[in-house]
């Protein structure tokens, strides 16, 4: 596959309204597949919608539930990228990506940083995964990160040094933090990581964040498709329900790493060392703790 | 208070500060199921602004403004209440509250203005309330951001609404985006007045300007600065401690009343239960 055709879709999800929400899912799929997309991404808990609080369980899935199944039934060949509370055997709960296709939950992603500050109050609700791992799909290893995920750097990295050649961030970004010149702090924070994660770790990424709102909350929206070099390809309107298809040239990403060869100079082993050392070795001195040797 | 401190600019983008409030306002009366939206509108810059942004979000046709005078108002508020209502095409009902308030305390002693204006905001609220149920209108509200932090309202009163849309701008971004929205200049430069009884100003009862409470509380509160880094900024302690008390003491009106535990799942303590559920 020399191009892949991914439709974004950045809905407004009904709250803790499932039976709605996969109705909705459903239709954006028939639309897709006429489009004859390749991927359809939708944005974090889209099943659900974002403020679940104490409802958790009441919306939670198992991967094999058969509102997955069914909308992957729907799906056929085509990759659908959703966002869904996912119920573990253990009993804990994720805020979880499912890739779902040809009439099977094929991989899910759990969200790794959950934000529990400010506004946000994930960890609450939710537990957090402990694996990042990219999945193979016909387009390539295809790495997700849920919404806060992609503000850490250190998860574009595992996504590139694990073989991902596409990065889909979904997202529940609240709009706040306007400035006088137009800035929003919420919208310069994801463009400013998904740019970086483009141009560094040369990959196409998919961002796709939703609308609508919750209490006092309104989602931005702003979906963006960026290329390797950083470019966008496509851009959703900000604050409106919308869906849109936009052609990635899978092509680029060679081109892109030939020139700046980050991913053959990632130095995990290096990453892996430092990390062990800090975590595991000898207590640094806190500089300006005092308690250094003068 | 040291008048050379350096000033924040407290100025929104006005298109996306706009915007952003008009499609929360749209949305969450789509989600309720509501089309019209009621508000009391006093002349004053605040209301004034609440209404814009509902004629814009909702259409005028959709907007019912309440002008609430008591015995007491200044006639010109009413004047400038019409003055905007005809500015941004949407209907100013005439309900005076006067009559309520005088029955209210028809024979009771010591009543002191304070307790005649916690009375006038109440009746509003009863009218508001009133016209809501009547006609399937949500009440909007138009307590600004540095009212809320302030504790500067009637709990129940002008503090009561469905929605409030300028609850997270402070006073001067309230006036800034009155000038954006082409509120009368009348309205926004006029000193703010609760206009609960003659001569109120709001500044004067509180002791100190919103162009200066506004700088402090971003500081202290949007930014998190400590005390002695507002003490460095160049505001005074009294200041500071002033707005402090004010901000802990009224931390009451901002929230639901307490309820003691004795269940496993209590009302306002840990039954999380978000109020757009379903929607």
């Amino acid at each position: 596959m020399k191009r892949l055709r991914v439709a974004i879709d950045q809905l407004a999800p009904r709250l803790g309204d499932v039976e709605t929400n996969t109705a909705t899912h459903r239709a954006s799929i028939l639309w897709a597949r006429k489009q004859k997309a390749d991927l359809l991404v939708f944005p974090e808990l889209s099943l659900t919608g974002y403020l679940i609080m104490g409802m958790v369980a009441r919306t939670a899935l198992s991967p094999t539930d058969p509102v997955l199944v069914g909308l992957a039934t729907e799906a056929g060949p085509l990759g659908v990228i959703l966002g869904f509370v996912e119920k573990a055997s253990d009993g804990r709960f994720y805020n979880s990506a499912a890739f779902i296709k040809d009439g099977a939950v094929r991989a899910v992603q759990r969200k790794m940083f959950l934000p529990n500050y400010g506004m946000f109050d994930e960890k609450r609700f939710f537990a957090e995964g402990d694996r990042l791992e990219p999945f193979g799909t016909p387009w390539g290893r295809t790495g997700i990160l849920i919404c806060y995920d992609a503000l850490h750097p250190a998860a574009a990295y595992l996504h590139e040094q694990a073989g991902a050649q596409l990065i889909v961030t979904i997202a529940a970004s609240p709009a706040r933090g306007i400035g006088p010149d137009g800035s929003m702090s919420g919208r310069e924070i994801f463009r400013t990581a998904h740019v970086a994660h483009s141009r560094l770790l040369g990959l196409p990424t998919v961002f796709v964040n939703r609308v609508g709102t919750e209490e006092g909350l309104t989602f931005w929206g702003g979906s963006q498709v960026i290329d390797p070099q950083g470019e966008s390809l496509c851009e959703l309107p900000e604050y409106e329900s919308r869906r849109e298809i936009c052609e990635i040239d899978l092509e680029a990403t060679a081109r892109a790493r030939t020139r700046f060869p980050h991913l053959k100079e990632g130095r995990p082993d290096f990453v892996l060392q430092e990390l062990w050392r800090l975590r595991m070795g000898p207590r640094l001195p806190v500089v300006g703790s005092g308690n250094q040797p003068s | 208070m040291n008048s050379s401190r350096e000033r924040i600019d407290l100025t929104l983008d006005p298109f996306v500060a706009v915007g952003l409030i008009i499609d929360f306002l749209a949305g969450h009366f789509e989600k309720k199921g509501f089309s019209d939206a009621v508000l009391g509108v006093s002349g004053g810059v605040d209301s004034a602004v609440g209404a814009v942004l509902a004629v814009e979000a909702l259409g005028g046709s959709h907007v019912k403004g309440l002008a609430m005078p008591a015995g007491s108002s200044d006639p010109a508020s009413l004047t400038d209440a019409e003055a905007v209502a005809s500015a941004f095409g949407f209907e100013l009902l005439l309900r005076p509250i006067g009559p309520v308030v005088d029955a209210f305390f028809d024979g009771s002693a010591n009543v002191d203005r304070m307790r005649i204006g916690n009375a006038a905001a109440r009746a509003r609220m009863m009218r508001l309330f009133d016209y809501s149920y009547e006609h399937h209108a949500l009440v909007i509200g138009t307590s600004n951001k540095t009212e809320l932090l302030l504790g500067y309202g009637t709990w129940y009163g002008d503090l009561a609404c469905s929605i409030n849309p300028i609850g997270d701008l402070y006073k001067t971004q309230i006036r800034q985006l009155a000038d954006f929205l082409g509120v009368p200049a009348g309205v926004i430069q006029k000193a703010p007045s609760a206009d609960l009884w003659p001569g109120q100003t709001d500044e004067g009862e509180l002791g100190f300007a919103y162009e200066d409470v506004d700088q402090l509380l971003y500081l202290m509160i949007d930014c998190e600065y400590s005390f002695e880094a507002l003490v460095d900024h160049g505001f005074s302690a009294e200041f500071i401690r002033k707005v402090v008390n004010r901000i802990t003491s009224s931390q009451f009106k901002r929230s639901l009343p307490t309820i003691a535990k004795v269940s496993a799942k209590t009302v306002g303590i840990d039954f999380h239960l978000s109020r757009d559920w379903g929607t």
